[in-house]
């Protein structure tokens, strides 16, 4: 049997692995139609559309790869959490760095951090989305939903507010993570080796 | 619930369509503040989901309707695969004669419930959107910054799934079409096609 603390942490876990493939899947949606559209002879500024997508859903696949296997408990990961801790003091923190400049009508670069933190927050928001939906329900017509689903859907919004306030890691530690792991996901690619991959429907 | 009140802000401040992201940047705390005014706001009926259990919303303003880049707008925040199919397709490339009454559109989710009254959607299965890439089967000009099929594949993927509203044969200048490319993009269509 587990611990009580155990199997909340398993579960803001699972709500974190769930949040990245959701946002995968949004950003897989997102780059059929923009690949559809470059493909049919669209404006030349979606190839930067394409390439930050591209690359938001490579880092965003490192990261999810990380989670998964910390879930199933791969001793890799303690060696990949010791060299993010021994190369990310040496990283510039974000804030040193200039500003790039962003083209109007193209999408802006997310760094690593922002990238995940971004999947987070809108996994919060959809459950804000399913809980307005069921609040109203309640409140129009009280037979269609019970209390304990609504208990249920609060319990987990509240977990996911407190993934994205307190379980991501320091930024320079993530943005070690998403680019080491997606280094040797391009090396596995290029070796025939299957690919850790998120659960999406390709579009 | 008084200090909510002062607090809350003007729907009038919002956008027509917006998030519930938007409407935190306008509020302080975590959210839950944000959560309560949009309760609020459907309870009154002065704002709607624009699909179920979606965090975007419209304002419904009587004899204000959302203009069709509203709505196409809201639909990108909603559901990013959604593509214009269909004989909306046709009627804004200017390839039929009779307009559609409301705005066909082709989504990857299943769940295809949708508050917006001029909007129909309709499922496509995984893969739909490599074929269109494929034929090159978008419209270069796409409709207020939404994606629309070319007519030759909107014609095809009606003939394929036969769940989209299409004008009636009469309507449609044929000869404006390019047979090969509907050749083309029909036979890419088939291995999607619905068993009936």
């Amino acid at each position: 049997m587990t611990s009580p603390s155990l199997s909340s942490s398993d579960s803001l876990h699972g709500l974190a692995l769930e949040a990245v493939e959701h946002r995968l899947q949004a950003l897989s949606e997102y780059l059929a139609v923009y690949r559809a559209g470059l493909a049919s002879g669209a404006g030349g500024w979606q190839w930067r559309q394409v390439r930050v997508l591209r690359s938001d859903i490579a880092r965003l696949q490192a990261w999810w790869w990380y989670l998964n296997s910390q879930q199933h408990g791969a001793g890799w990961v303690l060696l990949v959490d010791k060299l993010a801790g021994l190369i990310a003091p040496w990283l510039p923190s974000r804030r040193d760095r200039p500003r790039r400049r962003h083209v109007s009508r193209t999408m802006r670069r997310l760094g690593s951090h922002s990238l995940v933190l971004r999947a987070y927050i809108t996994l919060e928001e959809d459950l804000q989305g399913q809980l307005l939906t069921r609040r109203l329900t309640a409140k129009q017509f009280p037979a269609r939903v019970s209390e304990v689903e609504l208990a249920r859907l609060e319990s987990r919004l509240a977990e996911a507010a407190r993934l994205r306030r307190n379980l991501l890691p320091d930024s320079r530690r993530v943005a070690v993570c998403c680019q080491l792991l997606r280094a040797v996901m391009v090396l596995r690619q290029g070796l025939g080796m299957p690919l850790p991959v998120a659960r999406t429907v390709e579009p | 619930m008084m200090q909510l009140d002062v607090m809350a802000p003007s729907l009038d401040s919002l956008p027509k369509v917006f998030a519930l992201s938007d409407l935190k940047q306008l509020l302080p705390g975590e959210g839950e503040q944000a959560l309560d005014v949009t309760l609020r706001w459907l309870e009154a009926g002065v704002i709607r989901q624009v699909a179920p259990e979606r965090p975007v919303f419209f304002r419904v303003v009587l004899g204000d309707p959302l203009s069709e880049a509203e709505v196409l707008q809201a639909l990108m925040r909603t559901f990013p695969s959604a593509i214009v199919v269909g004989g909306s397709a046709l009627w804004r490339q200017g390839l039929s004669t009779r307009e559609d009454n409301v705005l066909e559109c082709a989504v990857v989710e299943s769940d295809v419930r949708c508050n917006l009254s001029q909007v129909s959607l309709c499922c496509r299965p995984a893969g739909w959107w490599s074929v269109i890439r494929e034929v090159g089967g978008l419209s270069a000009q796409g409709c207020h910054g939404a994606a629309m099929l070319n007519p030759e594949v909107a014609v095809a993927d009606a003939a394929a799934f036969r769940d989209v509203w299409m004008p009636d044969r009469d309507d449609i200048h044929w000869d404006r079409l390019s047979t090969a490319q509907l050749s083309h993009a029909t036979q890419a269509m088939l291995p999607l096609r619905p068993h009936r």
